[in-house]
């Protein structure tokens, strides 16, 4: 899935906090957006899925408009997002977290992969989410967002709070599912390695704009974004 | 326009107002006259119940009680009742009488309030929902009360024509306007104070406040207790000035019209509340004349609009509109203007108190779900613990047990030397005061406070929150100011913390607790959301706090991290310590490669 985002503002009422954002993903490209905090990545990604007040400019999906479309509609469009806090049903089961929101069954090896991977969800259906620590629920954010079979996803700081096993296995995860289908990914990120590791590049934003952008084959790539995160 | 002009522009138009509605009992009839006064009188109450359920957010539906309390003391003491036909046979109008009844009902408005509340307030979790339950109880019953007890109260007829004859029309409407004006100047101050910091960050997250060392049970006590005074002060300038009592006034439903008022004229703001009070029953007075029986059903409608439309109420809404009209910047409107400055050495001397942890044999259970079994570990002072385990080993709930001595464990935990400070059963806040200070995992601060005002809250311990001084300044740490520094949130300190993004959260969050001064700072993953630099940086500010005499605990993912700053390591796994030792045996430990890291190095 394409996605085009041009000439973008957006903002809470209080002034642009995206102050000018192009951003293109080709299909199946995974592109990663890095930067120090309050520049606006969070913001960027919440105005693609439509919670910003307000916005101007133009993001196209498959050359369709998003901007004026309301959250529910846009995901609608086979778009999963993870957002930065995790926003579980704490008092839902595991499993209701993970199933309720489905319009259509997974893949019986896509959940194999999942549960293999994150062994703790899997051992948890029937428990309330609330119970599961603040690691685990990025966990079951993310696999809620693979169950749903998107063709474009959105993952904000995914790897927040994760130990490092579970950091590759997020990448594993991901790096599997790219494998076997056309999957474009949208991802906010600390973590410099697993940027590298998924993207093929890597946008550098700085007071609500892209400043910089690395190759993430590039040899340079690590300490380049290091420089560039630099204070 | 420049903020001072503004200031001036509305010190002006208040008094205008207040000449405007000082003179006006010489141009009207005697009956606008009274309309008038009562309105007044009902701005007051409309204040009494703002700074309980719009400043602290504890809804009163009783609070027509404490109105009824204060009308009824003025009353009975200058009425006598024939027993057989129960109405009012004499009047004995001594000013002594009114003063000394009107106490009598501010003293019994106090202690029943402070009853209730201080008996409401102690259920655990609770939320708001048991203080609605039992102020709609009591308002039924003391509703039934009062006819049951016609002998003093009236009954069915209440009791009439006890107005202080020597104040006259237009000497009760001065009366009025006098205690309007210094209670709604008093109450301004109250909530601009510190302690008016407290009470909204009560009503915005009461738990999150008991960890920066505030006792939400005693501020929801103490303004509840005081909103029933202010509104029993009412009641009695109420029976002074009109010379009526009668069951409604205590009733359920005139404690709802009491909330519409706050609701409309918008709650946690003083003014709006008393402007909404006086405008509505003012408008009571009169459509009620030309609609009658329609009035109640136009004033519901106005009140669904109003939340509909105006959810914040009609006084912000203006201040809003016209905010936008003179086109004065929002940060300028009504947030204060905060900094943070280093503190001495001294004011840094006086919080240091020895607290080390022993923790023993420590079990934590949730229904059938293990969560932490047989944990020992001893934090030392000056010493940095970082604890490292695989997500969901139990590190968050060790240090929520660490940090709330209520919670349910078996085994113990021990603070000071040789156990010198008692752990168990102590809540959050008494522990934060001892300077056991716990920073969350994820952010979730206040939504209405600034990061500014949550200093002030930080760094109350020891000098107790002002209920009429406004803390313009705040002496922190010098690490509090690198940290602010560091995560970039310097400049952005009188922002409502709600506004803030995530990274920047975070930081604030790692200052407030900083700012607390601990002698055992609990930091459950700090640096999550943070870029490396970022990281490394606060890294550094930890180590020295931990050089500095403070005993850190770190919860953190990154093992290079760790290496770098920690002085022991302790690893979690499935409820249990498998490994204490310095950061380089960690990394050799089998458990720690298989099940934490996930590669063998």
């Amino acid at each position: 899935m394409k996605l085009d985002i041009s000439e973008l503002r957006s903002g809470y009422g209080a002034g642009a906090v995206v102050d000018g954002v192009d951003l293109s993903i080709a299909d199946d490209e995974v592109v990663a957006v890095v930067g120090r905090n309050g520049m606006g990545k969070s913001s960027l990604v919440k105005t693609v899925l439509g919670y910003l007040p307000e916005v101007q400019g133009s993001i196209a999906l498959d050359g369709e408009e998003l901007v004026g479309q309301r959250t529910w509609s846009i995901v609608r469009r086979e778009i999963a997002y993870a957002p930065q806090e995790a926003a579980i049903f704490a008092d839902l089961t595991v499993r209701d977290n993970l199933y309720g929101g489905l319009r259509r069954k997974p893949a019986r090896h896509v959940e194999a992969r999942l549960f293999d991977a994150f062994p703790v969800l899997a051992g948890r259906l029937a428990q309330k989410a609330g119970t599961l620590s603040g690691g685990e629920q990025k966990l079951l954010l993310l696999t809620r967002c693979l169950l749903l079979d998107p063709k474009l996803l959105v993952l904000d700081e995914i790897s927040a709070g994760l130990q490092p096993k579970m950091v590759t296995a997020v990448a594993d995860v991901l790096a599997a599912t790219r494998a076997e289908r056309s999957l474009s990914v949208l991802m906010v990120e600390q973590n410099v390695d697993l940027c590298l590791f998924l993207a093929q590049r890597v946008e550098v934003m700085k007071s609500g704009h892209l400043v910089a952008e690395v190759a993430a084959d590039a040899e340079d790539a690590r300490p380049l974004l290091l420089q560039h995160l630099a204070p | 326009m420049r903020p001072g002009t503004l200031k001036l522009a509305g010190v002006l138009v208040a008094m205008l107002c207040a000449a405007a509605l000082g003179g006006l009992p010489v141009f009207v009839d005697a009956y606008t006259t009274s309309l008038f006064t009562t309105a007044l009188i009902f701005a007051i109450l409309a204040i009494s119940l703002d700074l309980v359920w719009g400043l602290t957010g504890v809804i009163d539906l009783g609070h027509a009680i404490w109105f009824g309390m204060g009308c009824l003391g003025v009353g009975i003491l200058t009425t006598d009742i024939d027993p057989v036909t129960k109405l009012v046979s004499a009047i004995h109008s001594q000013l002594g009488n009114y003063v000394l009844g009107g106490l009598l009902g501010l003293a019994l408005a106090a202690v029943v309030s402070g009853v209730i509340a201080a008996w409401v307030f102690s259920f655990r979790n609770g939320g708001s929902l048991y203080v609605v339950v039992v102020t709609l109880a009591a308002s039924v019953v003391a509703g039934i009360v009062y006819l049951k007890t016609g002998s003093i109260t009236g009954g069915d007829n209440g009791l009439f024509g006890f107005a202080y004859p020597a104040l006259g029309q237009r000497g009760g409407y001065w009366l009025c306007l006098v205690a309007v004006v210094l209670i709604l100047l008093t109450a301004l101050v109250f909530v601009r104070s510190d302690y008016g910091i407290a009470m909204r960050a009560v009503r915005d997250n009461e738990e999150r406040a008991g960890y920066l060392g505030v006792n939400a049970f005693a501020v929801k006590t103490l303004v509840f207790v005081i909103g029933a005074v202010v509104a029993a002060l009412a009641g009695a300038l109420y029976g002074t000035v009109t010379g009526v009592m009668s069951q409604p006034l205590v009733g359920f439903s005139f404690a709802t019209e009491v909330l519409i008022w706050v609701a409309v004229g918008g709650r946690g703001t003083i003014l709006g509340p008393a402007l909404g009070a006086f405008g509505m029953s003012l408008l009571t007075s009169y459509l009620n004349r030309s609609f009658g029986a329609q009035w109640l059903l136009i004033q519901g409608v106005l009140f669904v609009l109003v939340v509909l439309f105006l959810p914040r109420g009609v006084l912000p809404a203006l201040f809003e509109g016209a905010r936008r009209i003179l086109r004065i910047p929002a940060s300028t409107s009504a947030v204060r203007s905060l900094q943070v400055a280093p503190a001495s050495p001294a004011q840094l001397e006086r919080a240091q108190r020895l607290v080390a942890v022993d923790v023993r044999d420590l079990a934590v259970s949730f229904g059938s779900l293990q969560i932490l079994r047989g944990v020992d570990i001893a934090l030392h002072h000056a010493e940095l613990l970082a604890i490292i385990g695989p997500n969901g080993a139990g590190k968050s709930t060790l240090m929520a047990v660490l940090a709330d001595g209520r919670s349910k464990v078996e085994g113990s935990v021990s603070l000071g030397f040789a156990g010198g400070l008692r752990h168990r059963g102590r809540a959050p806040f008494r522990l934060a005061r001892a300077g056991l200070v716990r920073k969350f995992q994820i952010p979730e601060l206040f939504e209405s406070l600034t990061g500014g005002e949550a200093f002030v809250l930080a760094t109350h311990r020891g000098r107790g929150l002002s209920p009429w001084r406004r803390t313009r300044t705040i002496a922190v740490p010098e690490e509090v100011l690198r940290v602010l520094d560091i995560a970039g949130v310097s400049e952005h300190l009188n922002r409502t913390v709600a506004d803030l993004p995530h990274g920047l959260k975070q930081g604030l969050e790692i200052a407030l607790a900083i700012a607390e001064k601990p002698t055992v700072l609990l930091m459950d993953e700090p640096t999550a959301g943070l870029t490396s630099h970022e990281r490394t940086a606060i890294g550094g500010v930890l180590r020295e706090l931990a050089q500095a005499g403070v005993a850190v605990v770190l919860i953190e993912h990154d093992l290079d991290f760790v290496d770098a700053i920690a002085d022991r390591v302790a690893v979690l796994h499935g409820g249990e310590v498998v490994h204490v030792g310095e950061p380089q045996t960690v990394r050799q430990s089998e458990t720690v490669r298989t099940a934490y890291v996930g590669v063998a190095e």
